[in-house]
């Protein structure tokens, strides 16, 4: 889970179609700067566009089986199948 | 008997190592084929199966991105994100009781939300917002 606000700016972020090392490459809608999460470095760090070398910190999360999860986080919403 | 045992074991092995050669040349040849690089100038862009062009030259110059291993280039719709999401409650129709579904879970001060990975996979972004902090939920 990521920021996805930098200087002052909300981004829409989305696959870009590519991947690097089977790993998606992201962009925004709004400059179409890509965005990667690179190895040894926290959050999604801009490697290419208008926000360059700037970085989208990241958030706690934590990947497990709902079942596990809503245990331990019993107010846990779930996220709708979109229509 | 026993000779037929060995004469299948070895049409057996015959047909598993044609498979494995074929199955490898197929690959080779397609990592072969896979460079989008497009040269111009002193820019390095990779152009996607829909022809839009990705300027990399950044990407390789300062972080040393090698324009031959990107992949798919499947353009920038292909994928696309959920940019609404909606979320189901305890109690609600289709709120899952048991299930061992992976999903990624995020807790804070203002929400707790799971997302699951059968979902994240055909969108790979979730555009979401934590109270006044906007955040991506990636897979």
């Amino acid at each position: 889970v990521y920021s996805r606000e930098i200087e002052g700016n909300i981004l829409n972020l989305s696959a870009s179609g590519w991947t690097y090392n089977n790993t998606f490459v992201l962009f925004d809608f709004e400059t179409e700067s890509m965005w990667y999460h690179l190895s040894n470095t926290d959050g999604l760090t801009c490697i290419s566009g208008e926000y360059a070398d700037k970085k989208l910190e990241e958030f706690n999360s934590t990947q497990t089986r709902w079942i596990n999860w809503i245990v331990n986080n019993p107010n846990s919403k779930y996220l709708k199948y979109p229509q | 008997m026993k000779d037929q045992k060995v004469k299948k074991i070895i049409q057996f092995l015959t047909i598993a190592i044609l498979i494995f050669v074929l199955g490898c040349e197929e690959n080779s040849l397609q990592s072969e084929s896979q460079s989008f690089a497009v040269y111009e100038d002193d820019k390095i862009f990779i152009q996607d199966q829909r022809s839009k062009k990705w300027d990399i030259t950044h990407a390789v110059n300062q972080y040393g991105f090698d324009e031959n291993v990107f992949r798919h280039g499947l353009g920038q719709n292909a994928i696309p994100p959920i940019s609404n999401p909606e979320f189901l409650s305890p109690g609600n129709t289709g709120f899952p009781n048991s299930s061992d579904a992976l999903v990624i879970g995020y807790s804070s001060d203002n929400i707790t939300r799971a997302y699951a990975l059968n979902i994240l996979v055909n969108h790979e972004i979730t555009n979401d917002w934590d109270a006044e902090v906007p955040i991506a939920v990636a897979y």
